[in-house]
């Protein structure tokens, strides 16, 4: 190593800081769209607690990641997982991290963001039943016991990154990881009693197309941030952000029309998140041609997966599989055929000659959705044995906003009658505006 | 074809027009002879389909569905908005009115009862009134003409 190079890569950079900082806020913001974008396609008695899910995440996650996910995901460099060496963010401060010029500080913080995010995103399998208790302690190991493992093998130096597996911004640890816990926790937790016997229908389309454009626009920062700085990788993640859903979200179109005859919202809203994943692996990897052409062929696996599922008895409710799992596959595989060593630096993939990068990426798109769906089943069943996954029946009817946490999404306040209003007694103004019994 | 919605929901339109077999069979403005009778139902929201299903069964065809709030003696629902704690004392409810002749009271009372029970406090209530003229818009006919599908 040049000594150059060495003064560069132990030195801070403000301006790569300040664009990570920027790309953390932005990926911290895709777990409230994220929010967004699954409160609008339950059902509005559910809408609070979906929500809910999403910001248990950031709560949840964010404290068992500082406590010891950051540390199994990004110490050392053991194959499996890492080690206690960042516990409790010890040694995480502003000299910059390891083969970055960004602080450890930062660093720590991004990488968060993205546990958040993908806790938030598994929810959407057991939405509209699974009781909120349960599921912040699901929401607590699976962080550590899943997501961190997973971030290890993918690109906290274990296994699958030390062989050369290429994920640029987490097709392993966020996507595949997700979608086929999702998955498995639907198969645990069990499909809603209504599933199958009644049309179960989204409740707010403009919630969900909204939550996907913040989620697109969120995921600038996911992409573009997952080069640690302002490099040529970031840039062309970056661009190769815009086209890719831009390119699934044509081809969406088209299959729409030729299924339905019209082009829908929802399933617009479906596209830009498949596009968004199925570029997320290979962003900084691939030219932005061929960013294009995943974009557009991430369409048809997971358009045919969407329109199975619901036939299916599975009630993996918001299609986390399909939109997360099946395209993070895609990307992972695909990234092998189609990285281009001109574009990135790095590496070829199968169409430039190196079938080992093909390879690699193999092993990664069948191990990684192995040990997610094995591991949250055996984690979801062993939580199960402890506490009840799911709410009753009756519970379900009424809907999960009032069970579980007492409030409504579209309250209307008539027959509201206060029950513990200071001021009340003095003036006796703050009473009730009918008291029908 | 596998239908995700389940079957019954595709005869939807088929309840809320009545049976398209009424047109052109009878005369218009023939009045019919018997009385008629208004069933509202009010039942949780939640058992919306199962009533519907119910009434398709008791071949009670044409209803309304209205959004209401109620209170009926159930136990009423505490909720908190920040520093703000209330009791709710209107909880949701779904209307049911139907239009049948005499003769559909009994299945309509009995569907209605069958798809909305759930045995807790708060399933609903049924009345039944009296009701005086009924007329299709469309074809002018009144009263039985109008409110029983199938002559009986």
């Amino acid at each position: 190593m040049a000594p150059l190079d060495f003064v560069a890569a132990t030195a801070v950079d403000p301006g790569d800081t300040a664009w990570m900082l920027t790309a953390t806020a932005l990926v911290l913001l895709m777990t409230v769209g994220l929010g967004l974008f699954y409160a609008g396609l339950v059902r509005s008695k559910n809408t609070l607690n979906t929500f809910m899910m999403c910001i248990a995440a950031l709560a949840v996650a964010t404290v068992t990641w500082a406590a010891v996910g950051y540390s199994f995901a990004f110490d050392g460099d053991g194959s499996l997982i890492g080690g206690f060496g960042h516990a409790f963010l010890q040694g995480v401060d502003f000299a910059p991290r390891d083969g970055t010029t960004i602080p450890h500080l930062v660093f720590f913080a991004f990488q968060a963001s993205f546990c958040i995010i993908t806790v938030a995103l598994v929810s959407g399998a057991v939405v509209e039943r699974m009781r909120f208790g349960a599921y912040l302690v699901f929401a607590a190991l699976w962080s550590v016991l899943v997501y961190a493992v997973l971030a290890h093998w993918g690109f906290g130096g274990g296994w699958l990154m030390a062989n050369g597996t290429l994920d640029f911004a987490g097709g392993i640890a966020v996507e595949m990881a997700s979608g086929f816990a999702a998955l498995a926790a639907a198969l645990v937790v069990g499909a809603r009693k209504d599933y199958g016997r009644q049309a179960l229908l989204p409740h707010n389309a403009v919630y969900v197309v909204l939550g996907a454009g913040l989620l697109w626009f969120g995921w600038f920062g996911f992409n573009g941030g997952s080069g640690f700085g302002v490099g040529d990788a970031s840039i062309l993640a970056f661009t190769n952000t815009l086209l890719a859903p831009a390119c699934t979200l044509v081809v969406w179109f088209a299959l729409d029309l030729i299924r339905g005859r019209k082009v829908t919202a929802v399933g617009a809203a479906t596209a830009i998140i498949v596009g968004c994943v199925v570029i997320t692996p290979a962003g900084g990897y691939v030219s932005p041609g061929w960013a294009m052409a995943l974009g557009a062929l991430a369409a048809l696996p997971c358009y045919a997966v969407i329109v199975w599922r619901p036939r299916t008895r599975v009630d993996e409710t918001l299609d986390v599989l399909a939109a997360h799992g099946i395209a993070g596959f895609t990307g992972i595989l695909l990234l092998g055929v189609v990285a281009q060593e001109s574009w990135n630096g790095v590496s070829d993939g199968l169409l430039y000659g190196n079938a080992d990068q093909f390879l690699w990426q193999a092993i990664a798109a069948a191990a990684v959705p192995a040990y997610a769906f094995i591991a949250t089943f055996i984690l979801l069943k062993v939580i199960g044995a402890v506490m009840p996954l799911r709410a009753s029946e009756h519970e379900e009817a009424l809907g999960m906003d009032i069970v579980q946490h007492g409030e409504e999404a579209y309250v209307t306040g008539e027959g509201a009658i206060l029950i513990s209003a200071p001021d009340a007694a003095e003036t006796e103004t703050g009473v009730p505006v009918a008291n029908p019994v | 074809m596998p239908d995700f919605a389940g079957g019954w929901v595709a005869l939807l339109p088929a309840i809320q027009l009545g049976s398209p077999r009424s047109a052109g069979r009878e005369l218009p403005h023939v009045k019919g002879t018997g009385t008629m009778k208004l069933v509202i139902g009010i039942v949780r929201p939640e058992k919306a389909n199962d009533v519907l299903e119910s009434l398709y069964r008791a071949e009670v065809r044409g209803v309304t569905i209205s959004r209401v709030q109620g209170h009926g003696g159930e136990l009423d629902r505490v909720e908190t908005y920040r520093g703000t704690t209330v009791k709710m004392g209107l909880a949701e409810k779904l209307r049911f009115e139907i239009a049948v002749s005499d003769d559909f009271v009994d299945a309509a009372v009995e569907a209605l009862c069958a798809g909305a029970r759930t045995g807790e406090v708060g399933d609903g209530k049924i009345f039944v009134m009296p009701l005086d003229r009924a007329v299709r818009i469309r074809t002018g006919e009144t009263d039985h003409g109008a409110v029983t599908p199938v002559a009986k």
